[in-house]
């Protein structure tokens, strides 16, 4: 056991960073998880496109443009860029199956990462800052000691995906274009009967995932302070598992199981100093292994019946 | 050129396989004797990475487990030989088996969720697992274990050629020649296991798990059975890298050698044997050149000082190409190219249904299965090519007893 178990500003900051991370963790799930609800597969490569989009903010906000308006138009950009990959890429190879499917997403992964290295080059450059202020500024909650503070970014990461979540909600909830999506989601046979266009669907799940990836590896940038072209491989890891465990084709599960991983990877190591060094990648390992056996569907995901 | 027609196990089917193994022998003694030590260097790369590419394809091509994490059980071969020499003095040889048991273990672990789980599922946990392992290496775990952290942990393996082999070669076209060897056995072993009961079984729950099931065969044994083989082909793939390459770190062991893995598993052909040996050509030879000709090329050379990464983009285009236009991989290409003017059938397809040898290859639907000598006439890109492909000569006797009698349970 830790011996700060009984600080409240060290559980405090426990507390703030996992959420904070977990709120990374749950844009990347959104993604992953809006891909598979149309499609049933999953894109490797979603870390990838993302961190290719954040360095189009970085690029364009090297050029002067605002943040905010550079990742406008990368969110356009990584949109037309996943709507175009699946339907150019990935669609041509989904009567074959899982397998090939998931080799084309390995094949862009590579890609994208050595593009991405080719054009901006190894080394970490600094990251765009759409949250003002970033990893300096803070607010004071307990003055201490020991102090507890709340970056700016935190609060930041926390309403962008809160932000998120409601336009989500909303897109998919209240216009005809996420009725038609959760109708592919919910049956694609009789969807494609109806009358919806169900293709075009399929790349507006990929085409919006990518603008999350997008926006996602912006903000994950900002708070690790770097952006370099692998910065987004571990995170995926971390989004797969948190879309594991909040279930594959739940859009709030993703966002809960985000957050609660974030929260188990704070306060696990933070909590029991059972073995040293940064072993997050093996928690999440963990968390996905004892999920997919114990309950497969993850914590929202409907469960999927076989018919042999 | 006119065709032939060859019995399967008929004299003159053994008399090609025969040639074909003597040509694969001379050019394994020939090719340190004619190339220089930087060569031979590479050669001796080829050879490790077609071992843990075999792994591969056992477990993906055969079995149609997805696996993404075959870079982790490399890295445990590696490490543990490189662990045991360094700091404890073991011989090269006494790691190996100790690598390969861990191998075995690792990958019956990781092939028990396999058997709840299957497709997308399998392939988030083996993902994990391949990315978790470069990542316990560099952590304190790893370093109170001696992996060196993420500087990587270095390794000398150097051996001198024993006095008693006659062919003037250097020390390190004998450790060539030890490697091809051992790469020679199991790649024997792996043919005879594909067309075993169990290899047939590995195919059957690939392509219909359910009749499989239902035919009697237990899937949770083949497949923790075929994720225990392929790791430890991966681990002895990272013991036979450490005779190339003086160092293990964290990098070399990464996702990235998966990905580079799964393309060349994709390339040679997943349900092949000998298309192993076409991926680990091009793990070693693909970079080399591409480097080679990116820095020819101003364009490309002011765009990175990092050349290695071209082949990256070319790694990634040709998995997209042969997903889309060669599924099969190159190995049935070959063998197709081969029955233009060399035909094996088997001696039930000739001459009707006989007692005894009633057996069918346990191929790929399309006949990817790389069949017994898919290389012969087919054109010879390098020697490893040929190394194997005339190897499944003798397990096909050797495995003929066990295959009858089988049979004979059946019925």
């Amino acid at each position: 056991m830790s011996p700060n178990i009984d600080n409240p500003a060290y559980l405090l900051t426990l507390l703030t960073g996992g959420l904070t991370n977990g709120a990374l963790y749950a844009l990347v799930a959104l993604a992953i998880v809006l891909v598979y609800k149309t499609t049933s597969h999953i894109n490797l490569a979603q870390g990838e496109m993302a961190t290719l989009g954040a360095f189009a903010v970085f690029e364009l906000t090297r050029r002067g443009v605002p943040v905010w308006i550079a990742i406008g138009i990368a969110f356009l950009l990584s949109f037309a860029l996943g709507a175009g990959l699946e339907r150019g890429l990935i669609r041509p190879l989904e009567r074959r199956g899982v397998f090939p499917v998931i080799l084309a997403t390995l094949a862009l992964f590579l890609i994208i990462n050595a593009g991405v290295a080719i054009i901006w080059g190894t080394q970490p450059v600094e990251a765009p800052e759409p949250i003002p202020g970033g990893i300096e500024d803070k607010v004071d909650v307990l003055t201490g000691p020991p102090p507890f503070f709340v970056t700016y970014v935190s609060l930041g990461v926390l309403a962008v995906l809160v932000a998120l979540l409601l336009g989500l909600w909303l897109l998919l909830e209240k216009t005809k274009l996420g009725l038609g999506y959760r109708a592919v989601a919910a049956n694609r046979e009789a969807a494609q009967v109806m009358g919806i266009p169900v293709g075009r669907m399929y790349m507006f799940g990929w085409g919006i995932a990518a603008a999350l990836g997008t926006l996602a590896a912006a903000l994950v940038a900002e708070t690790a302070g770097t952006l370099d072209f692998n910065s987004m491989g571990v995170i995926l890891i971390f989004g797969l598992a948190a879309a594991t465990l909040g279930g594959f084709d739940s859009v709030p599960g993703a966002a809960v199981g985000g957050l609660v991983l974030g929260l188990v990877m704070a306060f696990v190591p933070g909590l029991f100093t059972v073995v040293e060094g940064d072993l997050s990648v093996v928690i999440a390992l963990v968390v996905v292994l004892v999920v997919l056996l114990v309950r497969p569907q993850g914590l929202f995901g409907t469960k999927t019946l076989e018919r042999v | 050129m006119k065709t032939r027609v060859v019995l399967e196990g008929s004299r003159a089917h053994r008399l090609w396989q025969g040639a074909g193994l003597a040509l694969a022998v001379l050019v394994a003694l020939a090719l340190p004797l004619l190339s220089s030590d930087f060569r031979i260097g590479q050669f001796s790369l080829v050879i490790a990475y077609a071992v843990a590419v075999l792994g591969l394809n056992l477990v993906t091509g055969f079995t149609g487990q997805v696996s993404l994490g075959h870079g982790a059980f490399f890295g445990l071969g590696a490490y543990t030989t490189a662990i045991l020499v360094t700091d404890h003095g073991w011989a090269w040889a006494a790691t190996v088996p100790v690598a390969a048991l861990l191998g075995l273990a690792l990958g019956f672990v990781v092939g028990i969720p396999a058997l709840r789980l299957h497709g997308l599922y399998l392939a988030v946990i083996t993902l994990a697992v391949g990315v978790a392992f470069p990542v316990v290496v560099s952590q304190p775990v790893g370093l109170a274990l001696g992996t060196g952290g993420v500087a990587g942990k270095t390794v000398q393996v150097s051996w001198d050629k024993p006095a008693w082999f006659g062919l003037d070669v250097s020390d390190r076209g004998w450790t060539f020649i030890v490697m091809a060897a051992i790469a020679g056995v199991l790649f024997w072993l792996a043919t005879g296991l594909v067309r075993s009961r169990m290899g047939r079984a590995m195919v059957a729950l690939r392509d219909n798990g359910t009749a499989a099931a239902i035919a009697g065969i237990w899937p949770a044994e083949v497949k923790t059975v075929a994720f225990a083989i392929s790791a430890l082909y991966g681990a002895v793939g990272g013991c036979l890298y450490l005779l190339t390459t003086p160092i293990v770190s964290p990098a070399t062991v990464g996702f990235t050698i998966t990905l580079l893995f799964i393309t060349a598993m994709v390339l040679g052909g997943a349900a092949t044997v000998s298309g192993a040996w076409i991926g680990g050509i091009a793990m070693v030879f693909l970079p080399y050149y591409t480097a080679e000709w990116a820095g020819q090329i101003p364009v490309l050379r002011e765009l990175t000082d990092q050349p290695g990464l071209f082949a990256n983009v070319i790694y990634g285009l040709i998995l997209i190409v042969f997903i889309y236009f060669v599924p099969a991989g190159l190995v049935p290409l070959l063998t197709r190219l081969r029955t233009r003017f060399l035909v094996i059938v088997p001696p039930e397809a000739a001459a009707g249904p006989t007692p005894s040898g009633s057996d069918t290859t346990p191929g790929a639907p399309d006949g990817g299965l790389a069949g017994p000598s898919p290389a012969i006439g087919g054109p010879v890109t390098a020697a490893g090519d040929h190394d194997l492909s005339h190897d499944p000569g003798p397990p096909a006797r050797a495995m003929a007893p066990p295959r009858g009698s089988s049979q004979e349970e059946r019925t």
